[in-house]
């Protein structure tokens, strides 16, 4: 479907309907949290009941998400010694031959085995499909690193990990997508980081991003479409076709893991869809997480937390932060949109209504580490925090586009519109209520309670049923921990076991921390977006102890 | 990994949708009898004592959990509830428990078995205590004479004489004592050997002086009130006529605000019940402000008991008319509490409940609003008679934030814990001397009363540190 993937548009009907969505998903989070307090007050007993029901359902929904947490984790475990660049070739030879399984009983251990089966019956499947790829020597990758106001100290991890990883280094284009408004000083490390590192890839590129370009916003997607644009001309001088590039927009900060590149061109060959694919892996925020303070450790543990187990749910994933694509795609739908700050997920909504909705995003099992938004004191820290998490919520802002889209197309099934737009709306809601609810909603009708609502039995039993809800909630508390330490590096210090137990006791912040960095940033974003308060991209910033 | 998630899925939401509604009907008092196979509608017995950590004796078995603490999944019925604590009396209790309702008791006081009272003075013999309006100190009696009055006060722990020495030069005899709102100032009345004489003094004032203001008062008010904003200034309350006078200009405007049925003085303003039966506000120098209510038919129906009233203020717009006659009228439907006999009243603001005795009788006014009636012709105030079988009445007090109410019948005092079931409890105090008054304290808890051989006597009621809120309790 042609659509303009934009919140402008001439049309007034257009434009009041995407106010009107607009306005929907803040005005309901601020119905539900309001409404509870009012209802506490009129009608105390369906109050207390309301919150029984929904503290019922929230277990249930700990439990369902932490069954497929310790799922997706256990898949990533069993994967993470992989050796992809065999499997690539095993696809490789697919053309000739059939696939063989290897005699499992002769693996050494449960994950291998497991995992050996996995990428047996996949092959089975991409060789039923009929639709093999290309030979892996014919696949290109296009990095396209965003910078803005990032150091060397930030950016060179990035590129090294690319040159050191499992994958030949000689088939990447990366691009550093400079800012034109970026200091001095960073320019001056990215032509440093330039001259390194200019001949470890097939080719290093620098983009200077113009500012005020008519029609585009300051935000990130403006600069990657940019380089993207620069990326087109490039392949097209060297008769690279599209289908044959796979672009992964990084952050600045983000460092791949050695296996990323190798296992998602693996995912790539491996899918019969594989250009009408977006590929997600999982973001952890290793870089800096034994500097940053427990509360960014724990609010971005939990992210990773979340994609975990988005990962197990393929058919509503939808791409967040550093992820990949194929080129194809990308040229096909118009690059990023240029005008909104969450690119990252308007990309994949962008596609997807391109083509009809015939686009997924595909979880791949591995990670990629990012930094955690820290400064120079805890305050500050704080702050950077707390403006990062409302940009991540500013993805509402992709609601009323991709309703608008959805209202217009004939062609997405009325099943896939429905069900996206329920998980779109409901994702944001909760995100920016169930905290509140589960802080104020339990105990509101007590507070408010009526000489009638006193001398009920559910007056004297909700405390009581709370209470039991709470403590099982407390097992799902647990296995996070669990996760927890068991995704965390090693603390480079002579005691990194008492800095385990240390962080075991940091997920009593949750309380807290779920209220001040995840509900209000989201509530803020949404009651931004509510009023018309249209939010400009905010670069973190990535504050290295040196 | 897709086919898994659905069914996990769909199984999460069969055990929802069972269990949800499962819980909702056990939150209000559903469970299921597995020897009749049925569903019965259960109750709660909520208790809290203080202390806590009593033992609960259900129908004479002792119960798992200690106070505080809901009894829950009883079935409709009666049940004989004991709690009992070492070194405490057994409290005992027959409670009805009815379907979907909390029977609630959080509120019990446990009383000491035995109470030590501790005698707090060395004078002997005494007769009465008088109240003051303060709460921090009050007037102990041996005798008549002057010099037989001690002031008490309760901060300091000390008994000092109430006027001091040798500031009267001669002999007198107090007949009554005007005690005026709280600002420890006092007028005795009294008699010399040869005439009758009225002295002001305050009792803060050091050193203490004494002001003759017998030219003032010509006769023995009723009463006597006085307002913050006019210092010196003084409004004696007779039967249908007040006289003002100062104390400073040592001047009287007889006859200053005339021919009213009753008067009360609020901060800077009086309210007044005037002849016709109408309630009007004027100022302190006796200009009307404000009429509050004038009809005529209600007016007189509601006011015919007695001579004059007494007006008081409860809350914003809450009144108390208190009649010579003992009839009691609030300004808000159905206005009468009490037709007559009513010997004293004691309002607690927190939860808005008037505490009312007669000489036979305790009786309380409990104003607050209940949202969720929704009945027709619903009154504004609900009246529960407390207590039907006393003898001779003359005190009451509100005790812990009026869930129980101390009282002096003849000579004993006892105290009545209010129960949600209308089965009110009285317990036992003390033994006091004849005629004698007693003075309680609710924000230490201690009673101070004279025993037989007339020294005073302090007794805790409730120990402060021990108090225990149940949860959603409110403070």
């Amino acid at each position: 479907m042609d659509f303009n993937y934009s919140s402008k548009t001439k049309n007034r009907k257009e434009a009041r309907l995407q106010r009107f969505l607009e306005i929907l998903p803040g005005a309901l989070s601020w119905l539900i949290i309001i409404g509870i307090i009012c209802l506490s007050i009129w009608q105390p007993i369906i109050t207390a009941l309301f919150m029984i029901a929904f503290l019922l359902y929230w277990l249930l929904r700990l439990i369902y998400m932490n069954i497929f947490l310790v799922l997706s984790y256990m898949r990533l475990s069993i994967e993470k010694n992989v050796d992809w660049m065999k499997r690539i070739e095993a696809i490789d030879n697919l053309k000739s031959k059939k696939p063989v399984l290897s005699n499992l009983n002769k693996l050494k251990g449960l994950k291998n085995r497991i995992s050996q089966r996995i990428h047996y019956d996949e092959l089975i499947n991409l060789k039923k499909s009929n639709n093999l790829p290309v030979y892996s020597k014919d696949l290109y990758h296009l990095v396209i690193i965003p910078v803005i106001r990032e150091t060397y100290d930030v950016v060179a991890p990035g590129l090294k990990a690319i040159r050191d990883g499992y994958y030949p280094s000689n088939r990447f284009l990366v691009i550093i997508a400079l800012e034109e408004a970026a200091g001095n000083d960073v320019k001056k490390d990215i032509a440093r980081i330039e001259k390194e590192y200019k001949n470890d890839f097939l080719d290093l590129l620098v983009t200077t991003h113009p500012t005020g370009v008519p029609g585009e916003a300051r935000v990130k997607g403006a600069n990657t479409t940019f380089a993207a644009r620069h990326a087109a001309e490039y392949f097209n001088k060297k008769n690279i076709p599209f289908e044959n590039v796979l672009v992964s927009c990084f952050d600045a900060d983000t460092i791949a893991n050695p296996h990323y590149f190798s296992c998602l061109t693996y995912s790539f060959m491996l899918n019969p869809q594989r250009l009408r694919s977006s590929y997600q892996p999982v973001p952890v925020y290793h870089n800096n997480i034994w500097d940053a303070p427990a509360f960014g450790r724990i609010i971005d543990i939990g992210t990773s937390f979340f994609q975990l187990i988005e990962a197990t749910n393929p058919s509503k994933l939808v791409t967040f932060s550093s992820h990949s694509m194929s080129f194809k795609a990308l040229v096909d739908v118009g690059f990023w949109p240029v005008e909104i700050i969450s690119d990252d997920s308007a990309i994949f909504w962008k596609a997807f209504i391109h083509y009809d909705g015939h686009y997924g995003a595909v979880p791949i099992y591995t990670t990629v580490s990012m930094d955690i938004a820290t400064g120079p004191s805890v305050g500050k820290t704080f702050t950077n925090i707390y403006k990062q998490k409302r940009r991540w919520a500013w993805g509402v802002e992709n609601f009323p586009i991709v309703i608008r889209a959805f209202l217009k197309s004939k062609k997405i099934s009325f099943y896939k519109k429905a069900s996206y737009s329920y998980k779109l709306l409901d994702s944001f809601i909760s995100w920016s209520t169930w905290s509140f609810l589960l802080l104020i909603g339990s105990n509101l009708p007590a507070l408010f309670a009526s000489k009638r609502f006193e001398a009920s039995t559910v007056y004297y039993i909700t405390p009581r049923v709370t209470g039991i809800i709470y403590s099982l909630a407390s097992i799902g508390i647990i296995i996070c921990m669990i996760i927890s330490l068991l995704l965390l590096p090693k603390k480079k210090s002579k005691f990194s076991i008492f800095a385990k137990i240390q962080h075991i006791f940091e997920w009593l912040l949750i309380p807290v921390i779920i209220i001040f960095l995840s509900a209000l940033p989201a509530l803020d974003a949404q009651t931004r977006l509510m009023f018309g308060n249209y939010m400009e991209f905010w670069v973190a910033e990535k504050f290295r102890k040196k | 990994m897709q086919i898994a998630r659905k069914i996990i899925f769909y199984v999460f939401l069969l055990v929802y949708l069972f269990l949800c509604p499962m819980i909702i009907l056990y939150s209000f008092g559903y469970i299921f009898q597995p020897v009749d196979q049925e569903i019965e509608q259960t109750g709660i017995i909520y208790l809290s004592t203080t202390p806590s950590g009593a033992y609960i004796y259900l129908e004479k078995k002792e119960c798992d959990y200690k106070t505080p603490t809901s009894i829950i999944d009883l079935l409709p019925g009666s049940y004989d509830v004991g709690i009992r604590l070492l070194g405490y009396r057994t409290w005992k209790h027959q409670v009805a428990v009815c379907e979907g309702r909390a029977v609630v008791f959080e509120n019990i006081l446990l009383i000491p078995k035995d109470l030590m009272p501790e005698a707090i003075s060395s004078e002997k013999d005494l007769s009465t205590l008088i109240e003051l309006p303060a709460d921090n100190s009050f007037i102990i009696k041996e005798g008549n004479e002057i010099d037989d009055f001690y002031i008490y006060d309760i901060t300091d722990n000390k008994v000092q004489p109430l006027v001091q020495k040798n500031i009267l030069k001669h002999n007198f005899s107090v007949n009554n004592i005007y005690t005026l709102n709280k600002n420890n100032q006092v007028i005795l009345q009294g008699n010399t050997l040869s005439s009758k004489k009225y002295y002001y003094f305050n009792l803060s004032s050091q050193p203490q002086v004494l002001t003759d203001i017998t030219q003032l008062i010509s006769v023995a008010p009723n009463t006597i009130m006085y307002s913050a904003s006019e210092e010196n200034t003084f409004y004696a309350v007779y039967q249908n006529y007040v006289n003002r006078f100062n104390i400073k200009s040592m001047s009287q405007d007889e006859r200053y605000i005339d021919k009213i049925k009753g008067i009360g003085l609020l901060d800077d303003e009086f309210i007044v019940l005037d002849k016709d039966n109408s309630i009007s506000t004027r100022s302190l120098n006796n200009e009307q402000k404000e009429i509050l209510f004038k009809n005529k038919n209600l007016g007189k129906n509601l006011f015919k008991n007695s001579n004059f009233y007494e007006i008081s203020r409860l809350d914003n717009q809450l009144f108390l008319f208190s009649g010579d006659k003992g009839d009691l009228i609030v300004t808000v439907a159905p206005y009468q509490i009490c037709d007559k006999g009513v010997l004293g009243v004691e309002y607690y603001k927190k939860t808005e409940r008037l505490l009312y005795w007669t000489k036979d009788t305790i009786g309380m006014v409990d104003f607050e609003k209940d949202d969720q009636n929704s009945m027709l012709f619903k009154d504004e105030f609900e009246i529960n008679e407390l207590y039907k079988n006393g003898k001779n009445i003359t005190q009451a007090f509100w005790v812990y934030n009026a869930t129980h109410a101390l009282f002096a019948d003849s000579n004993s005092v006892s105290l009545l814990e209010l129960s949600p079931d209308s089965n009110h409890h009285v317990e036992n105090i003390s033994e006091v001397r004849n005629n004698s008054r007693i003075i309680y304290n609710d924000q230490q808890g201690y009673l101070y009363y004279l025993n037989d051989d007339g020294d005073l006597m302090k007794l805790e009621i409730i120990s402060k540190d021990k108090l225990v809120f149940a949860p959603f309790q409110k403070k």
